[in-house]
Parts: structure tokens; C-alpha cells; sequence
């Protein structure tokens, strides 16, 4: 595969000798792909669906591969790029059972729905010390949100769960409504399915974890839980008292010096919440201290 | 329920309340028309840091006070995620 507009943007090196695995390859995890469709040493491509004409208005893929394995279409896809076809592996089958082939990985791209197999996922990357990327789209596509773990051993995607609150809506069903009927965002197993949301909404998401990719790659990554907002979407609760006077002067500033602002603060119960829309904030990720998946995890120093 | 001010508005943010408190008169949560276009960028401003909240109108804007929040102990700490967003698919 050869590049013209990537000099001295894009560690080459890097990138040759490294497997990058796609686990999922539904829309957001098709779209990262593209962004990402480089000489890699490996590209191991992993989904057990098939491309439905439903998927088609937000997928990569279009009408001619519907009813083929999404990642039969992905690997044709990829190679119609110019990659080179013996370095693209595809996996039509679920990506947590998939272990021996994500062990080989430099980095695990994990855009998947059902958080058991995140979870599991997760187990594995903290395990293997394999850095990763998880993306996710909120219903009806207001944002989403990027996590990057560059080392998954110290903070990973348990520690993020945890700090956005997921794990304490563990097996519930949703009950919003997003605008939507709300027996729509599951199927008949229960689980979590894609809702209206933009195509455009999910490339911004995409774009950001392919960005992710490339900056732990390069070392230059930070365990972050990127919030990326189309619309207001709250971010973190503020007490009032110093800080919420100190943002409520920011706030102020960028309205004195004419710039539109995508920040606001709204009352929150008995405090504030910060909103952001049209840009995307950073959530510092530390290790939540009571972590499963680290917990069993025993560093040389134990033994 | 108590009408203050929220304790983070001051200066140019602060009077705008005072103003609109005062427009509201008796009834501090009516929403107050306001149709002078020269203070629309000081209600916006105090809309966006949650002093009010603000609705478009033929004549202008309809603006609704916001009060301080008294339920302090409820909030959640400091940098706690504001919305759990449990829900996301790929």
C-alpha cells in the first residue's frame, strides 16, 4: 500500500509492524476502519453479523454486500484501498471468543454494543496489557463517547463504566425515552440495540478514535474518556463554590470576546451541571480503586 | 422555596438578575417579556451560566428566573459524572 499524503504525519514504522484488531464492525466501528486503512502488519477484522439494508444508510458498506458477513465486505473493502490482502484477516464470529487472535494485536478497536462482551473484552486487554479503544454512540446521536486506555493493566474500560455510571444500571432496561419507544433500544435477548442517530454523529465519534489509535500508538496517549456532544449534553455536576464561580466567569469571557459558546451551566437538583454541545471534553480516567478486573491481576511484587 | 440569587453571578451578570427580579415583581417565577434588544446578549449571557432560562418570542424574549438551589446535600460531588450515560450502541 503506498501513501502520498501522509508524510510526516503518520509513523509509518509504527504502523507496519503492528495488528490492529476491529472488534465490531457495525457503523461506527466500519467508519473507524476507513479512517485507519493503512499498511498495518495486521488488520484482523472482527463481527459475527451479516450486513442487513437496514445497515446500510450509516455503514460503510453498501447495498452490493448486503447479506454477506460485514467483515467479508470489510476486508474487500480495505483491500480495494490498497491494502494488501494477506495482511487483512476477517472474523465472522464474536469477538470476546475470539481470544487467541486478539492476544496477537497491538491494539484492540472495540466498537460493540453488549457490554458482557466489552466486559470480557476488557478482561483480556488488562490481562495481555494490549491498549484499546472503545466507542460508543448515545441514542438518537446527541454525542458520544471515545475510551482510551493506552494501559489497560492500570485504568481500563471497567474503570470507565464506572465512572460514567453504567455499571450501577446493570441490567436494566433503558427507560428513557431518547424520543423514541424505548422497547426499541432493546431486542428480544435484551440487549442494547442501535437507535435513530445520524451518520454524521457517528463519524465524529469515529474520527476521535481513530485519532485515539494513532496517539497510543505514538505514546502520546492519556486514559481519557472523550465526550464528544452534537447537542447539550451534560458532562459533570459542579457544587456551587469556587469552581462554579470560576466557570461561570469563563463562560462569561467567551460571550465578552464574541465567541459563541458550546459550554453552559444548567441547575442540576441542588447544584450545577456543566453542558457542553458541538465539541467534545476530556474526562480524566483513574483507576477506580475497587476494580473486578484488576483485582485479579497480580503484579510481580505479589508474588 | 427561596428566591435568592444564585450565589456564582456578579458584575454585569449579577445586575441583569437584579433587573429581571425586579421586572418579575411580585410573582419571582413569571416569566418576564422583555423586548429591549440592547440587553439580549446580558440575558443570553446569564441564561448560559444558568441565571435564567430564555424562550424566543415575537416581541423579544421571555425570560424565567432561576433561583439558587437550595438541596446542597443532594448534589453529587465534585466532577462526578452529570448523566449516566448507560446507553450507547455501536
Amino acid at each position: 500500500m503506498k501513501l502520498y499524503r501522509a508524510e510526516n504525519l503518520l509513523d509509518l514504522e509504527t504502523v507496519k509492524k503492528s495488528t490492529i484488531a476491529f472488534l465490531g464492525f457495525g457503523s461506527l466501528g466500519s467508519l473507524t476502519a476507513s479512517l485507519l486503512a493503512y499498511p498495518w502488519g495486521r488488520i484482523i477484522l472482527i463481527d459475527p453479523e451479516k450486513l442487513e439494508a437496514d445497515n446500510v444508510e450509516r455503514h460503510l458498506l453498501g447495498y452490493s454486500q448486503v447479506g454477506k458477513p460485514k467483515v467479508q465486505g470489510g476486508r474487500e473493502w480495505l483491500i480495494d484501498r490498497g491494502v494488501e490482502a494477506k495482511r487483512v484477516l476477517a472474523i465472522a464470529s464474536d469477538a470476546s471468543k475470539e481470544t487467541d487472535a486478539l492476544a496477537q494485536a497491538s491494539i484492540l478497536v472495540v466498537s460493540i454494543d453488549d457490554p458482557e462482551s466489552c466486559y470480557k473484552i476488557n478482561q483480556l486487554s488488562v490481562n495481555q496489557g494490549i491498549p484499546a479503544v472503545y466507542g460508543g454512540i448515545y441514542p438518537m446521536g446527541t454525542g458520544g463517547q471515545t475510551v482510551i486506555l493506552p494501559r489497560p493493566e492500570e485504568e481500563c474500560y471497567l474503570c470507565s463504566e464506572k465512572k460514567m455510571g453504567a455499571l450501577d444500571y446493570k441490567g436494566k432496561l433503558p427507560t428513557a425515552s431518547y424520543g423514541v419507544d424505548p422497547t426499541t433500544l432493546v431486542n428480544s435477548a435484551g440487549k442494547v440495540t442501535a437507535v435513530p442517530a445520524l451518520k454524521y454523529s457517528i463519524g465524529a465519534v469515529a474520527s476521535d478514535m481513530a485519532a485515539a489509535v494513532m496517539a497510543i500508538l505514538s505514546g502520546t496517549a492519556e486514559p481519557e474518556i472523550l465526550i464528544h456532544a452534537q447537542t447539550w449534553e451534560g458532562i459533570i455536576n459542579v457544587r456551587q463554590g469556587e469552581n462554579l464561580n470560576r466557570l461561570a466567569g469563563f463562560i462569561t469571557s467567551l460571550s465578552d470576546l464574541g465567541l459563541t459558546s458550546n459550554i453552559r451551566l444548567t441547575q442540576n437538583g441542588g447544584g450545577y451541571q456543566l453542558n457542553i454541545r458541538k465539541g467534545k471534553l476530556g474526562l480524566r480516567l483513574n483507576r477506580w480503586d475497587v476494580c473486578p478486573a484488576h483485582s485479579s491481576v497480580v503484579s510481580i511484587d505479589q508474588i | 422555596m427561596t428566591y435568592n440569587k444564585p450565589t456564582h453571578l456578579s458584575g454585569a451578570l449579577a445586575e441583569m438578575w437584579d433587573e429581571l427580579r425586579a421586572l418579575a415583581g411580585d410573582n419571582p417565577e413569571a416569566a418576564v417579556k422583555v423586548t429591549d434588544s440592547s440587553k439580549f446578549a446580558a440575558i443570553d449571557a446569564l441564561s448560559a451560566v444558568g441565571g435564567c432560562n430564555v424562550t424566543k418570542v415575537a416581541e423579544g424574549v421571555e425570560v424565567t428566573l432561576l433561583f439558587a438551589p437550595e438541596a446542597q446535600a443532594e448534589m453529587p460531588v465534585v466532577g462526578e459524572v452529570a448523566v449516566a450515560k448507560q446507553h450507547k450502541f455501536a
